[in-house]
């Protein structure tokens, strides 16, 4: 039976922590068992096939994924804000006309290419069509608590399907949207007085961080037309799930 | 990169500076994406949990302790986001997938993908908490030291279980005759 010594000196060899003199009693008790012989060629083995385990390259898109997904204190954004806030009104009017069309001409750029993750800086006062007024309403969810208020309506606008979001929360909260069931994609945002701070989208859902007063709307794409399912909202913030809601897709209206 | 650096950077993200962001987020991203995969075994999933991973440490910078490196912190968010991951799984999902596609790929790297699929099957197999120790052990070659940074755990419990979950790896890799019995 092999002693906890012999079977701690094989490991340090492993790890690469073995010294000279602990070498060599482990190369003497080796020599002396076969079974600490065995055991250590075993462990070397198995040293080799993770050691020559393939790194598995990260997607393309993780990086740019990341990246959008942060957002950083606001500090940077005031000091550029304070160059904009120093120029004559004229220079002001043409930098808001430019970053305006850049704007417009992004989100078009946007609109035609597949999405990931993005920071909803990229698309918030878009010339995207107000598509409500073919609106028709699913569901609606309204919560009230101290750590937030907020209504969620489910609407079906054309072949999309549209989560209209007002909220108040004294501290930041995140929405997490899970669609495992109903096929559904996340589509666009559309112009928004008050975007989110970050949207993430994950495997089979989407989670939204936000703080304050914010309303926004989020468009989603069915890849069955006539799917049905449910659409899970969370409502948490750092103390925990504040709120939970199962939206119906395609039903009638469902109890709130 | 030194703790140093790391520390700088960190300092001007904090000012808002999105270009030491991109500079921390480069050093780390494959490294925690790699931790994720050989914890969960997916890779849709550890794409998630990497996001899900700079977006809780930069959200909470100010939670983070100076005194600690900056990568420690980021693996124990990693490796706590990915235990999280696998509780969330629903008891009917499939088996880890395999890592690459399988389609018209030459004998030998056919075969270094079975091999890594074996592994990987053989990870699997084990307790979360002792393919945690592996996997920052012999993926990311971290030291006892801060691998018990990184799990909270003392050095001694790390060897233990590094000791525990080796043999239990070469038990599953010897039935796969991927090891001599």
């Amino acid at each position: 039976m092999m002693d906890d010594r012999a079977r701690a000196l094989v490991h340090a060899e492993i790890d690469g922590v073995l010294a000279d003199a602990d070498r060599e009693e482990l190369d003497q008790l080796a020599e002396a068992s076969d079974e600490i012989r065995v055991y250590r060629a075993r462990m070397q083995e198995l040293d080799n096939l993770l050691t020559d385990a393939p790194r598995i390259e990260p997607p393309d898109r993780l990086h740019a994924d990341i990246m959008n997904a942060i957002q950083l204190p606001a500090a940077a954004a005031e000091r550029s804000n304070i160059g904009l806030r120093l120029m004559p009104g004229w220079l002001r009017y043409g930098v808001g006309a430019a970053a305006a069309l850049v704007l417009a001409v992004g989100v078009f750029e946007y609109r035609n290419e597949p999405k990931d993750a993005f920071s909803p800086s990229m698309v918030s006062g878009t010339t995207l069509p107000d598509v409500r007024a073919d609106s028709i309403e699913l569901d609606q969810a309204r919560f009230s608590a101290d750590a937030l208020t907020s209504t969620v309506t489910l609407s079906r606008r054309g072949q999309l399907l549209a989560l209209d979001v007002e909220m108040a929360a004294d501290e930041p909260v995140s929405l997490v949207l899970e669609f495992a069931e109903s096929e559904l994609m996340f589509d666009s945002m559309t112009p928004a007085p008050s975007p989110p701070d970050g949207i993430q989208l994950l495997g089979q859902g989407l989670r939204v961080a936000a703080s304050g007063q914010r309303q926004f709307t989020i468009l989603l794409r069915q890849s069955t037309a006539e799917a049905e399912g449910q659409l899970s909202l969370t409502w948490s913030n750092s103390a925990g799930v504040l709120q939970k809601k199962d939206f119906s897709i395609n039903k009638k209206k469902s109890q709130g | 990169m030194s703790k140093d650096q790391d520390a700088a950077l960190l300092e001007d993200c904090k000012r808002g500076d999105r270009k030491a962001l991109d500079s921390l987020v480069r050093r780390y991203e494959r490294q925690v994406f790699n931790a994720a995969y050989r914890m969960l075994g997916n890779r849709e999933e550890a794409a998630d949990v990497s996001q899900t991973v700079f977006l809780k440490a930069f959200e909470h910078l100010d939670r983070y302790d100076p005194r600690h490196k900056f990568f420690s912190w980021i693996y124990r968010i990693a490796m706590n986001e990915s235990i999280n991951q696998l509780k969330r799984r629903r008891p009917t999902e499939p088996l880890p997938e395999s890592a690459q596609s399988a389609s018209a790929t030459p004998e030998r790297e056919l075969e270094a993908q079975r091999l890594g699929e074996d592994l990987q099957a053989a990870l699997m197999q084990l307790q979360e908490d002792y393919r945690a120790v592996i996997v920052l052990r012999h993926f990311s070659e971290h030291s006892y030291r801060q691998i018990g940074e990184i799990l909270d755990i003392p050095e001694k419990t790390v060897k233990s279980r590094l000791f525990s979950a080796r043999q239990r790896m070469k038990d599953s890799l010897e039935q796969m005759g991927r090891i001599a019995k």
